[in-house]
Parts: C-alpha cells; sequence; structure tokens
C-alpha cells in the first residue's frame, strides 16, 4: 500500500476525515428521494457507494488491515462503475429517463426522509446499541439506519420498477454502511458473495425492465396488473 | 476625543462609505463579467454610476391615484437596507449595533423593506406591479426560513446571534473551520440568498419582459429619484449579503492594530473576498438557466434540506461524527 498516504491518514484526524464522507452519505441519499431524473439518481448512487468505500478505506487502514485496498478495489468495480454502467445501459434501452407521478410528491417526500433522519439522530444515540457494539463511529450508525429507511422509501414510494431497484441498492449500501460501523468490514467471501449477488441482481432486473417495456410499453408498476402473453 | 471612541467612528463611518461607494461598482462588476462570459462587451465598469446620476437628474413623475405609501417606501426601503448593513462585517468585525438582535433583526429587516415595497406596488393599480409583488411576497415566505435555518446552525456551533461575533469565532478557528456541517449551511445560505438577490436561477433581473419580472416588476411605476432611490437600495442589499457570504467564506483577515496603514489593508482584502464572490456568483448565473416560477420553490426545499442535515449534525457534535 502506498506509504504516503497510509501516513497522511493516520496523521490526520481520521474521525475528521470520515465526517465529511458521512455527510456526503447522508446528505445524497435524502436528495436521491426527490430525485426526479432517473440518470442522476444513478449518479447519486455511485457517488454514495464511493463514499463508503473509502470510510472503510480509512477505517482499514488505522486498523492495520492488509488485504483493505484488494477489498475496496473491488467493491469499487463492482458499486462504483459495473453496477452504474449496467443500469445506465438499460435506462438508454427502455428510453425513459424521467419519473413524474409518484405516490408522495417529489419535495414532501425529501421533507419526510430529512424528518426521519432527524428523529433517528435523536432517537439512536438514547438506546444504547453503541455500547452493546463496538461501532466505529455512532454518526456512522445513525447514518446507515437512515439510509437504510431511506432506500425503503423509494422503493415504497416511486412507480417506475428502474427506480424501485435503484431503491434496494441504496439499502444495500445502508447495510454496508452498517457493517462498516459495526465490525469494519466483512470476511472477504461473504464480500465478494454479496458484490456477486447485487452484479446479477442489476443484469437479472435490468433485463427484467427490459423485458415489462416490450411487453406492457411501461415500467410503471401499477400497470402490471393485467395479463398479457 | 476618547480614543475608543475615535476609532468606533472612522469605522462606522468607512464602513458605511464602502458600501454606499462600492454597491453600483459590484452591479456594474457582475454585469460587466457576465457579459463577457457571454461573449459580449457589456456595459462600462462605472456604468451603476452614470445610471445614479442620470436618476437623480431627472423629475419624479407618480400616478395621481397613489397615496403618500408610494413616495416614502423608496426612503423606508433604503433606510432599512442600510440598517441591516450595519449589522453585517465588512473589513472589520467590530459591531455598531450592539445586542439588538443579530441574524434575526438582520433577516427581518429584508423583510420590513420588502412589506413595504410590495404594499407600494399595488398602489398605482398596475397589473404587471400586483403580479410582480404577489410572486415577490411567495419568494418572501420560501426565503426567510432558508435563510433563517444556516444562520441558526451558527448559533449552534458558536452560541452568539450576533454575525460579528460569529465571524470573528470562525477567524479564530483557522482552516479547521471547514467542518461539514459549516459547508453544507454555506451552500444553504448561498442558495438563499441567490434567490435574496433576485439572481438568476429564482429571477432574471435584466429581463425587459413585464410578464416574467418579479423584482423588477414591483419599480415599473416608479421614476425619477425614487427609482433611483430604489434601484440603489437593491444593489447595497445585493452587496451587504455578497460581503455576509464572503466574510462566512473567508474570516482570514480581521485588523491587527488600528493605523491607517492597517485600515487600508483590510478594505482592499476585503474587496478582493466581495470581486471572488461576486465572480462565482456569475459563474453560476451563466451556467445556471432560469428556472420556472413553481420549481423555485423545489430548489429553496434542496437548500432548507441541507440546512437541516448540518442542524442535525451539528447538534450532534461531539458523539462520534467527529464534527
Amino acid at each position: 500500500m502506498n506509504v504516503t498516504l497510509t501516513q497522511f491518514i493516520l496523521d490526520h484526524n481520521h474521525e475528521s476525515l470520515s465526517s465529511y464522507l458521512v455527510g456526503v452519505v447522508l446528505l445524497v441519499s435524502i436528495l436521491m428521494s426527490g430525485c426526479h431524473r432517473i440518470e442522476t439518481m444513478i449518479r447519486f448512487f455511485a457517488i454514495q457507494s464511493l463514499s463508503l468505500i473509502l470510510i472503510m478505506f480509512i477505517a482499514g487502514v488505522v486498523n492495520h488491515n492488509p488485504h483493505i485496498l484488494i477489498i475496496s478495489t473491488i467493491i469499487f468495480v463492482g458499486k462504483c462503475i459495473l453496477i452504474p454502467t449496467i443500469l445506465m445501459f438499460v435506462l438508454k434501452q427502455i428510453q425513459i429517463n424521467r419519473e413524474i407521478e409518484t405516490y408522495v410528491a417529489l419535495p414532501v417526500s425529501m421533507l419526510l426522509n430529512c424528518t426521519l433522519t432527524a428523529l433517528i439522530f435523536a432517537i439512536i444515540p438514547n438506546i444504547g446499541i453503541e455500547k452493546e457494539l463496538h461501532v466505529l463511529s455512532s454518526g456512522l450508525l445513525s447514518t446507515s439506519i437512515s439510509v437504510i429507511l431511506i432506500g425503503l422509501f423509494i422503493m415504497m414510494t416511486r412507480k417506475k420498477a428502474l427506480v424501485q431497484i435503484i431503491g434496494l441498492y441504496v439499502m444495500e449500501n445502508g447495510i454496508f454502511a452498517l457493517t462498516i460501523d459495526t465490525i469494519f468490514e466483512m470476511p472477504n467471501v461473504v464480500e465478494m458473495g454479496i458484490l456477486l449477488d447485487l452484479l446479477i441482481g442489476a443484469l437479472v432486473m435490468g433485463v427484467w425492465v427490459y423485458r415489462i417495456r416490450q411487453s406492457f410499453e411501461t415500467i410503471n408498476v401499477e400497470e402490471l396488473t393485467k395479463l398479457r402473453g | 476625543m476618547n480614543y475608543n471612541i475615535l476609532k468606533h467612528l472612522t469605522l462606522l463611518l468607512t464602513h458605511t462609505g464602502l458600501l454606499l461607494l462600492f454597491a453600483p461598482f459590484i452591479h456594474s462588476y457582475i454585469k460587466k463579467i457576465k457579459a463577457m462570459m457571454q461573449g459580449r462587451i457589456g456595459p462600462p465598469i462605472l456604468q451603476g454610476y452614470y445610471d445614479l446620476i442620470k436618476y437623480f437628474h431627472k423629475e419624479t413623475v407618480a400616478s395621481n391615484q397613489t397615496s403618500w405609501l408610494f413616495s416614502i417606501t423608496p426612503f423606508i426601503v433604503f433606510s432599512t437596507t442600510l440598517a441591516a448593513g450595519l449589522l453585517i462585517p465588512t473589513f472589520t468585525s467590530e459591531e455598531f449595533i450592539v445586542s439588538l438582535g443579530g441574524i434575526i433583526l438582520f433577516i427581518y429587516l429584508f423583510g420590513l423593506g420588502r412589506f413595504f415595497m410590495t404594499s407600494s406596488a399595488c398602489e398605482p393599480g398596475s397589473s404587471f406591479c400586483s403580479m410582480a409583488s404577489s410572486r415577490e411576497m411567495m419568494f418572501a415566505t420560501l426565503i426567510e426560513p432558508v435563510m433563517l435555518l444556516p444562520l441558526f446552525v451558527f448559533v449552534c456551533m458558536y452560541g452568539t446571534n450576533n454575525i460579528c461575533e460569529t465571524v470573528n469565532q470562525l477567524a479564530s478557528k483557522g482552516v479547521a473551520l471547514y467542518t461539514p456541517t459549516y459547508i453544507l449551511s454555506i451552500i444553504a445560505i448561498f442558495i438563499a440568498s441567490l434567490a435574496e438577490m433576485c439572481r438568476i436561477p429564482f429571477d432574471n433581473q435584466e429581463t425587459h419582459y413585464e410578464l416574467t419580472m418579479v423584482h423588477e416588476g414591483m419599480l415599473l411605476e416608479y421614476s425619477g429619484k425614487q427609482l433611483g432611490i430604489m434601484f440603489f437600495s437593491g444593489w447595497l442589499k445585493q452587496l451587504i449579503i455578497i460581503s455576509l457570504i464572503a466574510n462566512l467564506l473567508f474570516p482570514l483577515y480581521t485588523m491587527p492594530g488600528f493605523t491607517f496603514a492597517s485600515l487600508c489593508f483590510a478594505v482592499i482584502i476585503y474587496l478582493l473576498k466581495v470581486l471572488i464572490v461576486s465572480t462565482f456568483i456569475v459563474f453560476i448565473e451563466t451556467i445556471v438557466a432560469k428556472v420556472r416560477l413553481f420549481r423555485v420553490r423545489d430548489i429553496l426545499m434542496t437548500s432548507f434540506i441541507m440546512s437541516i442535515i448540518a442542524l442535525v449534525i451539528s447538534v450532534y457534535k461531539g458523539k462520534g461524527l467527529g464534527v
């Protein structure tokens, strides 16, 4: 590993370095819930994954984990390059790039998610999870739980199938953040398995969305109640 | 004469003089740089002063349907704006109005001016003026919380509602002041102040089409000296907000001693900061298109959410986010 980079991270207060990244993760997930362009949502997902990977990298360097560079490179290739590329490709195929109709109006959903985040930040430190688990930072704990719930919110309130898939990935990023926070990083095999799962998921669901578009001429899940041959 | 009173008086006069003197310059500077960025030549850099001289030489004409409210409004707007200007730091962080409400007074002095402006715009009965004033009120309800909330974040962080005191505390932190909370609230203040200054994503100042006017639309029935004062207070407000952002962004230099040389140096540093921020505003204006009237709400909502996140993180201070 690059010695100067390690020294840089160790010299500086790693908590303050990762606190910027935690802020980015939180902001990007709330902006995502109020975003109507699917392309922008995919970019935001890539940014969110990148910040989480950097947090994991910093935590690994601080805890002297020798494999951290390999693991983070693999996750970077999967989450920041392959999955966004696949989703962008599907987007180009189905030729729908914005979502206007949702169950909850987009600014309202942004405000609701903001309230949700504030509530979680108020509640989580008081129920004493971080005393039971040995967490990296309790700010990251609250952030990861908010990100999981925001992902769930996106899946619940959006009508387009592709956006629901992105919501699923946001939820997965939240779980990823939770694992970084509680056990620093997963065993390599588990990490690979999850990544492979997500990649195959992106491919299968991409094909699935494309087929829905082919036979129903829409990817609106409300239209999927009729049977078509 | 007491040395302290003399110092205070000199600083006050320089502060007020700078604001009054440079407001038209900054306006013309923004116009000029914007024209250059769009590949035009643009008006001369002193056009603001020429305009003011022209307006003050002209006769004031008002509709006979208007009352006293219409004729005193320019003076009220001008004086509230100047009073708000005394609350912010420019080249010095000396306080001129101590313990009088800080940021809340600052925001609501603008609110007072806006109230008189919108009421007087309804007086002549011009439909364009009334439409513009109703739009301005719609903006005002959205801008006020979005302007106040990020400033409340600074109140939370530093325990004072005085802007000068906040800037002093920021300056004492050095490079360590750029925390996530700070960055989020600065972005939020910046977006809200673009709306407050009636700049492009929200309102186009250079429009000549009455239907799209918001701020300019309210001035349609004014003429001569009154119009000059109205324009001047608009430019003054712009300079005040730009200096607020500049001083929050780069709270680098506070005057060490009180000599003529240090005063000049502080003024030059201040002007450089203001020019940097205005150039950045021009840059934003050039790359961003004006949004539809009803999308304004969404943009301000984004800024509001950034400040809420900043508030959440700042309240969370010391509990592990490392802010």
